[in-house]
């Protein structure tokens, strides 16, 4: 400390004490260096936004679902030194079962637990058909339990790249800290522990369309698994898309003697979601060629097609979807409904932005049958949550291993920050600030596009320290939009 | 300045905007820095904070055109997020320097928690009370001179005073402030 500096203690002070503070504290040289400073960096920003938009967009597609986790998590193997990274990237000494635990219900992971045989009992059960598919040597029976191990492959995979892991986050490589050591990589008898196995996976079974997906694994400029020279190295998060299924229950829509499609569904937050999975068979063996995602019975989803606010919610998605998209390959939009003002009409938010760094919160309520803008926040880094007890909306911004919860109301159609509180973590989940149950995560929707690539889902309510489970359709739908409405009317 | 006022002087200038909005809020951006990154920052880091914050500001603005309902509160937040990040990589950088001989390293190298107490808490209150009763110019000078750690001449320049002037206020403000914090049981 500097001899002069007697008033330290009014370091890392409170807002009011730091505007307080605000006297002036620069000379007008500094300011006049500091301000063209600002204007260099901003000249700089403009001029390399589309290159740093293709960079920023690789970043993007590794991590489109849960970026926001994601930013916790890098956050923390910055911060820590690589301590800790996040509730997505387990210690050592945990199972992987236990990871995943985290990521769906206690029903669903009782059923999956006992998943492994399934297959069997699957087997057994429709082998009463038994019924030689005309032109084949195999059977329904034999289809579905072809699909079944290959369902558990898909859903391994999505496992691995989303955290699930058993990393130590104490071991990052020496060459690249954003990769750290595997010290156990069975996910669900699927072995990740080494490259030739992950290899092994990947050709064993996928293929096309669907190879090609999960090729970010072990290629390209940007991989999720390294070698190192100690063994096999793995990001933080890669992807990540859990196929929600409670049971490996295929139905065999179409088959050949070389390929046939497997049909599984999946309910999250009340919408049924079916992956029809294309299956076929090269080399005398059976692999995923392509799975694709629908909403199961749009129709049933919509309830609220004829609500005027939702409507308009629509359009207000469609238009910010319209305009960024014609800015840029690389666009995400986040949305929630959240009744500020308790008056039965929900306020509807809405996150845009082409990444993290300049991510914008639009606030609308509905009044005398139009949207009216209520607010407008930055939202970099920051997730929708809610309060448990209140219901209000609340706001988490976490960064760096440091964050603040805001807990909003409204008054006089403008959003109003009731309170605020800081808070610190190494891992995210580990501690109270980031464990409270008095928040959770709100259940929002998200389309986003990277690339050619689009993608809707839904998430529902969950505590903030676990990982929302949701689901993926390959394609912009609003029907996620009625759907959420409805949920926070209700 | 307004978020309109803002976008009305963009719509003239936008060197104009970034100029004005810049003059009003640099000493509010660099308060909120400097008080978040001092202790682990050389002079420099804030700097490059401060100016990567404004950076910010005008560039979403450029790019989004957005409407800023309270741009004062906006600053604010974004200002205070950056300082964060920017606290987090400097102790991120004094780790991974640590055992390294660079002196510019070794003064990061302390466990200085941002979390606050509440006895902290009323202590700075109090002390903010304190100063306050000194009247202006004292209670800037002191601020400058103690917290900012400017020297007299600068202080001087900052406040168009002469700086023996600014060496004698600062030293009797000063003695002041620590008999007032001394009756309400605070030392200096």
């Amino acid at each position: 400390m500097r001899k002069d500096r007697v008033l330290n203690m009014l370091d890392n002070a409170e807002d009011n004490i730091v505007e307080r503070l605000s006297v002036p504290a620069l000379t007008d040289n500094e300011k006049e260096r500091l301000l063209k400073m600002s204007m260099s960096k901003l000249e700089g920003m403009s001029m390399n936004i589309n290159a740093e938009e293709e960079v920023r967009g690789v970043d993007v597609y590794r991590r489109p679902r849960w970026h926001r986790f994601v930013s916790v998590a890098a956050a923390i193997a910055l911060v820590s030194g690589a301590v800790g990274t996040g509730f997505l990237l387990k210690r050592s000494g945990k199972k992987p079962e236990d990871s995943f635990h985290a990521v769906v219900s206690p029903e669903q992971t009782t059923e999956l637990t006992t998943a492994d045989t399934v297959s069997t009992d699957v087997t057994t059960e429709l082998a009463t058909e038994n019924t030689v598919i005309p032109g084949t040597s195999e059977t329904t029976a034999d289809y579905q339990a072809i699909a079944v191990d290959l369902m558990k492959a898909m859903n391994a995979a999505e496992l691995a790249s989303s955290g699930m892991l058993n990393t130590d986050a104490n071991s990052p490589l020496a060459s690249d800290s954003n990769y750290f050591k595997i010290v156990d990589g069975n996910i669900k008898g699927f072995d990740f522990s080494t490259m030739e196995n992950v290899r092994n996976f990947l050709t064993d079974n996928f293929s096309g369309k669907f190879y090609e997906q999960h090729s970010y694994f072990i290629e390209g400029s940007d991989p999720f698994f390294k070698e190192g020279p100690d063994g096999l190295y793995a990001r933080y998060t890669g992807r990540g898309s859990i196929y929600g299924w409670d049971k490996y229950e295929p139905e065999i829509i179409s088959s050949s003697e070389d390929s046939f499609v497997a049909r599984a569904e999946y309910e999250i937050a009340g919408t049924t979601f079916q992956v029809d999975m294309t299956i076929v068979k090269s080399e005398d063996k059976w692999r995923v060629d392509s799975a694709t995602s629908t909403l199961s019975d749009p129709d049933a989803n919509n309830t609220n097609n004829s609500n005027p606010y939702v409507s308009l919610c629509k359009s207000k998605i469609e238009d910010k979807w319209n305009e960024l998209t014609n800015e840029s390959d690389n666009v995400s939009l986040d949305f929630v409904f959240n009744d500020l003002d308790g008056d039965g009409s929900p306020e509807f938010f809405l996150m845009y932005g082409n990444g993290e760094y300049n991510y914008q919160i639009d606030a609308y309520t509905y009044k005398d049958g139009a949207l009216k803008a209520i607010g407008n926040l930055p939202g970099s880094h920051t997730s929708f949550a809610v309060d448990t007890s209140s219901r209000k909306l609340v706001l988490i911004h976490a960064h760096m291993g440091a964050g603040d919860y805001s807990w909003y109301t409204m008054e006089n159609d403008a959003l109003k920050v009731i309170k605020n509180e800081e808070f610190e973590y190494q891992e995210w989940g580990s501690n109270e600030a980031t464990s409270r149950q008095d928040i959770n995560y709100l259940s929002k929707g998200c389309i986003y596009k990277i690339g050619d690539g689009t993608v809707s889902y839904t998430q529902p309510e969950c505590p903030i320290n676990e990982i929302p489970r949701s689901n993926e359709i390959n394609s912009f739908t609003l029907d996620i939009v009625d759907q959420l409405y409805a949920s926070a009317a209700e | 300045m307004t978020g309109n006022e803002y976008r009305r002087l963009y719509a003239e200038s936008p060197e104009k905007a970034y100029a004005a909005l810049f003059k009003v809020y640099c000493d509010y951006v660099y308060a909120i820095v400097y008080n978040k990154l001092n202790r682990v920052a050389q002079r420099e880091d804030i700097d490059e904070c401060v100016s990567d914050i404004f950076a910010d500001i005008f560039f979403s603005y450029k790019r989004n055109g957005e409407d800023y309902a309270d741009l004062k509160a906006y600053i604010g937040t974004i200002a205070k997020r950056h300082a964060i990040n920017s606290y987090r990589s400097l102790k991120l950088r004094s780790e991974r320097f640590s055992g390294d001989s660079d002196e510019e390293f070794a003064s990061f190298a302390d466990d200085t928690d941002i979390e606050t107490n509440s006895d902290d808490r009323e202590t700075r209150s109090i002390l903010i009370s304190k100063i306050n009763e000194l009247g202006e110019p004292d209670s800037t000078i002191i601020l400058q001179k103690y917290y900012y750690d400017r020297s007299s001449g600068e202080i001087a320049e900052m406040m168009s005073m002469k700086a023996s002037a600014v060496r004698m206020r600062a030293a009797r403000a000063l003695e002041k402030l620590k008999k007032s914090l001394a009756a309400a049981g605070i030392m200096l």
